[in-house]
């Protein structure tokens, strides 16, 4: 996908600086690999994992890592990996779901704040009050009221993401929407949607990305936090934040219950901020443009 | 005008705030528990259960019972918990200092380690320092509280019988209120330390390279002055927008650290609350945090007012 | 002859760009004297800021720096000062003012803590007499309600008004010599004038030693009595500006003046020099100017060409000055 620039020369490929940014750096790598890896082990869970991640058993409680449970059990004789496998099905689609919910509706409603001078004002204020709501209230409001479960939570996610989103959006927005080629594109007859689409939204795409990529992390801490707190899915489901809060009892005993799978949050979000920079410094250039 | 500023965010506060009266009330209308079989017990008649339906005004349409609500909100009266019986409204201010406590604690430490590591990450910017510093941060970003949390009370409380690990030993100016207070501050400490120490090595890379910082250096106030008084000046600037930005983040935060710790704080309060379907002690525990979260706003605000007088006259 | 009251020998200014090491600044020697004004004049490029800016030590750290030459003033070689020596000389020896007055100014701080900011520093006077000597200079450089202005902060002032307050802070020590990069370059058009009207009173009044940098030639008519031209790192011709502007003998100076609308035939195009000065990275054998001369001659041209000096004080760096040329060589520079 080229894009074109301010000045009219098209920009090196986003996916050539893309590539030759990941290929020199190690740490990158593995965790774009990582990313790659999470994303086909939930997509294949059913034929990855190697247990069945709701299949108790007394004999194998809290056990140790070993060759027949790679990541050991929990306190109910459950594979941990496999869990986890399933768990990051979870997290993933709630976190996703919010996101791109939230960025969708936010984006909206920036560009047309930008472009639509005259709405600016309004939006900007519903989106101030928006901003006003931290999404832990959310979550915990949506928790009361619905007693629980991913609905809930994916709201809240999507509430807190559209506030910020609306913000970058219309600021990419504004930039771009000042350029004399709009005002070209007007001219030439081109209706407000045509040029919302074709040109603003192709412009802002850079920026939106990467505080896309840089959102999803916190919305996974976010999302594992409501459900530790056990405003999320309820056990048995293999929710991540549920996996740690029930291995809580046995932190002393058998820490890697809890621990487990507060590494694998760890290493997921880690992932997707490094790309998320990464992204933000290939793509920085070209949006100063 | 700042003052105009302050005004217009207290005014956006208030839809916030009744938004969360609003959902509070509705929490007590739709939860899947009858208030009145939780006062009565379960063995309870289905006339006695009538009759407290009617004290409770429970019986009433939904619109008399939200304005009702209103009204005692307005005197101050907020209820009484379903589980304690206690005034939901005194409940709660046992739990403000602790919350407030710990918010303090860990934004001095937080802060001050921040900006430094910041600092020292610019001024030797691609050394293995630099990087040292930066993967620290990012690492700490990507953690969450809870994770945190479990591991330093494992390793350092339990492990090694450094410090307490639960509740809240007292003020924190008593020797046991301070050692309790540790390990739930520096947990909360390290979810923004790496956002400011990131935001404070960009910033001040970047406005060391600004030209007023070369008419700085021509007047010949010395290099140390040049740095401080002119470059860190202004480096600091979004570093405190960025931590208003997080105030959202940072309140989650807090709830779920004060949940890992036992901590008698207003997060822990409202998710016992929400957890026991204890409504009208969720509700309030609701407001009270919204209004920390626009506190806390106004606090930011103010100070990047001062900091920044362009951000005066908006 | 008095000595100059600062006196650049030889100096070379190197700039790292992508990780190599270029020459920016190639053997430039200038000298100051009391009381004159020197413009300094090239097109971008050219190397006349960054000169400009080595004399105070103010080269962008890590990215450009003095790798050899010495810069005399008042007994001492700035070239080789430590950063704390050179502090003594900023603002009380040697005043700079920039070109873009709004990024040029603290946004944070108010504009009159910025002008007596040097004077306490440097325990010249306390803050009282500090901020009465800058009300003072301020009432001098014309600014109106200049009270109000004092408490004012950067953005709360239009362009001409900052670019005041700028030479204000240059001007309050006394300095002896005040470098003027490009002062006009970012203001409107009206503002220009009466910057550069403003500039020229200073000098006399102060008996400023003056240095201005632009790459206007009408500039230099105005204000300056002696200038040197400079392209691309080097110094081509360098005299009395009355000389230079009437009889230049470097076809890039000619090539210049040809370029300003007054000098060009009316009714035909603008004219130009073809070309653009050559980027860092090439290394041009020989006459730095040889790309783009009609007079190039390949041979003598393409050989290290020294710096002539007349009795006059007229220095040019050309094997082919104007002058020695034929007729028609002379027609084609003219309208090249």
């Amino acid at each position: 996908m080229t894009q074109v620039a301010a000045t009219g020369r098209p920009a090196p490929s986003l996916l050539s600086r893309v590539v030759k940014t990941t290929t020199r750096d190690p740490i990158l790598l593995c965790a774009v690999l990582f990313l790659l890896g999470v994303a086909v082990s939930v997509v294949f869970a059913e034929w990855i994992a190697p247990h069945n991640p709701l299949r108790t058993s007394l004999r194998h409680q809290a056990k140790l890592p070993s060759a027949q449970f790679w990541l050991g059990t929990d306190e109910q004789g459950r594979d941990i990996l496999s869990r986890i496998i399933f768990g990051l099905r979870i997290t993933l689609m709630t976190s996703l779901s919010g996101l791109v919910i939230g960025i969708g509706l936010g984006s909206i409603i920036g560009l047309v704040a930008a472009y639509f001078r005259r709405l600016d004002m309004l939006l900007m204020r519903i989106i101030d009050v928006i901003l006003s709501f931290p999404a832990i209230l959310i979550g915990l409001g949506l928790a009361g009221v619905t007693g629980g479960g991913n609905a809930g939570i994916i709201i809240a996610l999507a509430v807190a993401t559209v506030g910020p989103a609306a913000r970058i959006a219309r600021s990419a927005a504004l930039t771009v929407v000042q350029m004399d080629y709009i005002a070209g594109a007007r001219m030439v007859g081109l209706s407000d949607t045509q040029i919302l689409l074709r040109y603003v939204l192709l412009n802002c795409l850079a920026s939106i990305i990467v505080y896309a990529t840089l959102r999803f992390g916190q919305l996974i801490l976010l999302a594992a936090s409501l459900s530790f707190l056990g405003l999320g899915v309820a056990p048995p489901a293999p929710e991540l934040g549920v996996m740690v809060s029930q291995g809580r009892a046995l932190l002393l005993t058998a820490p890697h219950v809890a621990l487990m799978p507060c590494a694998v949050i760890l290493l997921l979000v880690l992932s997707l901020n490094l790309v998320g920079d990464a992204l933000r410094d290939a793509l920085d250039p070209q949006m100063k443009a | 005008m700042l003052l105009r500023q302050l005004a217009y965010r207290l005014a956006v506060s208030i839809p916030v705030l009744f938004g969360v009266l609003t959902v509070g009330f509705f929490l007590m209308v739709l939860v899947p528990v009858d208030p009145a079989v939780i006062v009565a017990g379960e063995a309870a008649t289905a006339e006695r259960l009538e009759q407290i339906r009617r004290e409770m005004g429970l019986d009433r349409p939904v619109i008399e019972q939200f304005i009702a609500y209103l009204e005692r909100l307005a005197h101050g009266d907020f209820g009484r918990s379903l589980l304690s019986g206690n005034p939901v409204l005194s409940e709660i201010f046992h739990t403000l200092g602790p919350t407030f406590e710990l918010l303090i604690a860990s934004l001095l430490i937080t802060i001050p380690i921040g900006i430094i590591l910041g600092l020292l990450a610019a001024k030797w910017q691609g050394s293995p320092l630099d990087r040292a510093i930066m993967t620290f941060a990012v690492v700490g970003m990507s953690a969450p509280a809870f994770m945190t949390g479990l591991l330093l009370m494992n390793i350092v409380g339990v492990g090694m019988g450094l410090l307490p690990v639960q509740g809240r030993g007292g003020p924190i100016y008593t020797p046991t209120g301070l050692l309790h207070i540790i390990l739930p501050a520096v947990t909360l400490a390290m979810t923004l330390i790496g956002p400011i120490a990131r935001m404070t090595r960009t910033s001040l890379l970047d406005v060391i390279r600004k030209d007023f910082v070369r008419t700085a250096r021509s007047k010949g106030i010395g290099e140390r002055r040049v740095l401080i008084a002119h470059a860190l000046r202004n480096a600091l600037i979004p570093t405190v927008n960025l931590i208003g930005l997080q105030a959202g983040f940072l309140l989650g935060s807090v709830v779920v650290v004060e949940t890992v710790f036992a901590w008698p704080g207003m997060g822990r309060l409202a998710v016992s609350a929400i957890a026991s379907a204890d409504a009208a002690m969720a509700q309030g525990a609701m407001v009270f945090l919204a209004v920390a979260f626009v506190v806390i706003n106004l606090l930011v605000d103010i100070v990047c007012g001062i900091l920044d007088p362009r951000a005066r006259a908006s | 002859m008095p000595q100059p009251i600062l006196s650049i020998r030889d100096l070379h200014v190197s700039l790292r760009l992508g990780g190599t090491e270029h020459d920016a600044v190639r053997g430039v020697s200038l000298n100051l004297n009391k009381g004159e004004v020197l413009a300094i004049v090239g097109e971008s490029g050219s190397g006349k800021s960054l000169t400009a800016l080595s004399v105070l030590g103010l080269l962008p750290r890590g990215i450009a720096a003095i790798s050899s030459g010495e810069i005399h003033f008042d007994g001492k070689d700035l070239a080789q000062a430590s950063n704390a020596e050179l502090d003594r000389v900023r603002g009380s020896g040697i005043g700079i003012i920039f070109q873009e007055p709004l990024s040029a100014l603290n946004p944070v701080m108010r504009v009159g803590d910025q002008i007596i900011e040097g004077i306490v520093r440097r325990g010249e006077a306390s803050r009282k007499q500090a901020r009465k000597m800058a009300l003072e200079t301020l009432i001098g450089v014309r600014i109106s309600d200049p009270e109000r202005r004092m408490k004012q902060y950067p953005h709360e002032l239009s362009g001409g008004m900052r670019q005041r307050a700028m030479i204000a802070l240059a001007l309050v020590s006394n300095p002896a010599v005040l470098i003027a990069d490009e002062p006009t370059t970012a203001l409107d058009v009206t503002v220009q004038a009466q910057i550069l009207s403003l500039l020229k009173a200073q000098q006399k009044s102060r008996d400023l030693s003056m240095i201005i940098i632009t790459h206007d030639l009408g500039i230099v008519a105005e204000v300056a009595d002696r200038v040197a031209v400079m392209y691309a790192g080097e110094i081509v011709e360098a005299g009395e500006v009355e000389t230079i502007l009437s009889r230049p003998k470097h076809p890039y100076t000619l090539g210049l003046l040809s370029c300003l609308p007054e000098f060009s035939d009316g009714g035909r195009r603008l004219a130009v020099i073809a070309g653009s000065i050559p980027s860092l990275t090439e290394s041009v054998s020989g006459c730095v100017f040889k790309t783009r001369c009609p007079l190039y001659m390949q041979g003598p041209c393409d050989a290290r060409i020294a710096l002539t000096s007349g009795p006059d004080g007229h220095a040019f760096r050309c094997i082919r000055p104007i002058g020695s040329e034929t007729p028609a060589e002379s027609e084609q520079t003219r309208h090249a």
